[in-house]
């Protein structure tokens, strides 16, 4: 007995047990997350960014009524629906989608005025408006002038240092590993340049990365202390998109490629979490991958995630951060109905990676008719 | 008592915001015609440029003034087109269309003004001097274009739905220029906003008026070569910060005779 009494494992939480907490439970009812130790506070500034599944976390800390940061707020005679439109509000800065660690952490250097890149201004495919190629898709039709989006872009790079000198806690949504960059100062683009976003690829000035692991924590790491520097009291909640690569330039299967940039992602989250207390980890990629099945959370084309799936990463996020529903399930059960095509998220985000793929689709089918 | 009857005025109907006042009553002579013209003001205090049309109706109360004016009959179509001989006859109603001028936008602007206020700019392409202050954070000139445009097109809708009906000598006046004068124009837009950015946002508006216009065949009446110096209101046209005064009244009215006598409003 006394050596049963020693056994580590008697010691373990219920959280760590497989059949306490997901043997036999609906999806709806499993939050894979542990002790918390961050509490946010109605008045906290939460901000966020990330790829395209931050911008329901971004919808989820507005929709909550708690204090979502926003230090780029656009005109005030925009309607939402403009505002929307021309990439306002969507983060808590016009940034766009935010897919690799180091953008995140170049696009923070900018806003210090630690880094330039020497990359020009992109047009548009029939060589009409000028486009930021760090935030390609925020202004539809681009810039009237070079001048525009350059004074333009000096005032985000205001708003985003602004947001992270203030900001309580940032929010941040890992992509993706695959990244297209600058082979002159290794500058990483949120899109390939040459896509119906704008810019014209160069083999000679453009060049495709696969992050690793180690330069992901890297990155992670330089972007967690750099924070730190600027404001000692910032938290930091990292968590991964659970939408799936919708192509690879890896030559393989994209099955594969998906897999390992998740798991790279899931890597870094682990190391920079373990090394950080004031880092936190939250489980989206597990929330919706995981605890289902795919053709609950998954929508036909096992890509664009359901309603249901959001709603259940909504209830474990207010569980895990907020007093709110503290005490209650991670979701009731009833409103995790599967979800077919047409029926995605509540409002289709603004996705860098869908216009690259429409474009493709569209070079394909002139080259079927061909 | 005798009664001298001195002969009938040719009506200019001037319609819309604030600026249609300083005409009211105006009775004048032009060198281009014999008979003299009078100017006949409805003043619409409250009726923005989103509210001329709803869906495809005129704003009630305009068509109300019309009507009353003789210049739309009772199944709101032009009087001048439809009245009997001898309704014509007694209501000194002539084939020709109505001259009619509006002039709208100016009060939604101030809105755009204020809002702008001293936060904002943006780059006016083919700018005439007004120049920017990179301090401010900037709006897109696209996307304020588009704001603007999307504000005034209900207001011009309506007018060319009119010149459509048949009321073929409707004109649009321009938006006036503004003072330089920031402290003065301050109280239209509940608080300072640049003179630059006042100037370039009017003259913004005006293009896209003037563009619609031209496109629609309908005449736009602009007076600013006359009324400016230096991309602002000359000190003799203003009157309170926003409005011009009586002073300006006939550089308006000898570009709308003017344009009459090139305009064939009979449809």
């Amino acid at each position: 007995m006394a050596g049963t009494a020693k056994f580590p494992y008697l010691g373990i939480p219920r959280e760590a047990r497989w059949g306490a907490v997901v043997d036999g439970k609906a999806a709806s009812q499993i939050d894979p997350h542990y002790k918390t130790r961050l509490r946010i506070s109605p008045t906290d500034k939460i901000a966020s960014a990330g790829s395209c599944f931050a911008q329901k976390i971004a919808e989820l800390l507005q929709g909550i009524g708690y204090n979502y940061f926003i230090t780029e707020q656009g005109p005030p005679f925009l309607s939402a629906a403009d505002k929307a439109r021309l990439g306002y509000g969507i983060y808590s800065a016009r940034y766009g989608n935010i897919y690799s660690v180091l953008q995140l952490l170049q696009l923070f250097r900018r806003a210090f005025g630690q880094y330039e890149p020497v990359e020009p201004l992109w047009h548009l495919p029939n060589g009409s408006g000028f486009i930021d190629p760090f935030r390609p898709s925020v202004q539809p039709g681009g810039f009237d002038s070079e001048a525009e989006c350059l004074w333009d872009r000096k005032t985000h790079l205001a708003a985003v240092r602004r947001l992270f000198e203030e900001v309580d806690i940032f929010t941040f949504t890992l992509g993706l590993t695959e990244t297209w960059c600058s082979a002159v100062d290794g500058a990483a683009f949120p899109a390939c340049p040459g896509s119906s976003l704008g810019g014209e690829y160069d083999p000679t000035r453009h060049v495709f990365h696969n992050f690793s692991a180690a330069e992901v924590s890297a990155h992670l790491d330089a972007f967690v202390t750099e924070l730190k520097a600027v404001n000692p009291s910032a938290q930091i909640i990292l968590t991964i998109s659970p939408i799936p690569l919708l192509a690879t330039f890896e030559p393989q299967h994209v099955l594969q490629a998906n897999t390992y940039s998740k798991a790279v992602l899931r890597v870094a989250c682990e190391d920079i979490v373990r090394r950080y207390s004031h880092v936190h980890y939250f489980a989206s990629y597990e929330i919706v991958t995981a605890t289902g099945d795919s053709r609950q959370y998954f929508l036909d084309d096992h890509r664009a995630v359901s309603d249901a799936a959001v709603a259940h990463v909504m209830a474990c996020f207010k569980r895990q951060f907020t007093a709110l529903d503290e005490n209650e399930p991670a979701m009731p059960q009833q409103d995790a109905t599967p979800q077919q095509s047409g029926n995605t998220l509540r409002t289709k985000p603004m996705c860098d990676e869908d216009q690259v793929m429409a474009a493709l689709a569209a070079h394909d089918e002139l080259e079927r008719k061909k | 008592m005798t009664v001298e009857i001195l002969g009938a005025v040719t009506p200019i109907h001037m319609i819309g915001e604030s600026h249609s006042l300083a005409f009211n009553n105006v009775l004048f002579r032009h060198s281009a015609f014999e008979a003299p013209f009078m100017c006949r003001t409805r003043y619409f205090l409250n009726i923005s440029t989103s509210e001329y049309l709803d869906g495809h109706t005129l704003h009630p109360d305009i068509v109300s003034a019309l009507i009353a004016d003789g210049l739309m009959d009772k199944d709101k179509q032009p009087a001048h087109l439809s009245a009997t001989a001898s309704t014509k006859d007694l209501a000194g109603i002539t084939g020709a269309a109505p001259a009619m001028v509006f002039f709208a936008g100016d009060m939604d602007l101030h809105v755009v003004f204020k809002n702008m206020g001293s936060e904002f700019d943006f780059i006016l392409p083919d700018d005439p001097g007004y120049g920017d202050d990179s301090s401010k954070q900037m709006v897109p000139y696209a996307t304020i274009r588009d704001f603007i445009g999307v504000m005034l097109l209900p207001f011009l809708n309506a007018i060319r739905g009119l010149s459509e009906m048949g009321f073929g000598r409707v004109m649009v006046h321009c938006l006036p220029p503004r003072t330089p004068d920031s402290a003065a124009a301050a109280r239209w837009s509940d608080g300072p906003v640049p003179a630059p950015l006042r100037g370039k946002l009017t003259v913004l508006a005006n293009r896209l008026l003037d563009d619609y216009c031209t496109k629609a065949g309908i005449g736009f009446i602009d007076t600013w070569p006359e009324l400016t110096e230096n991309l602002y209101l000359k000190p003799e046209f203003e009157l309170d910060g926003v409005h011009l005064n009586r002073k300006a009244v006939p550089i308006t009215l000898d570009k709308v005779v003017t344009l009459l006598a090139a305009v064939s409003g009979n449809k």
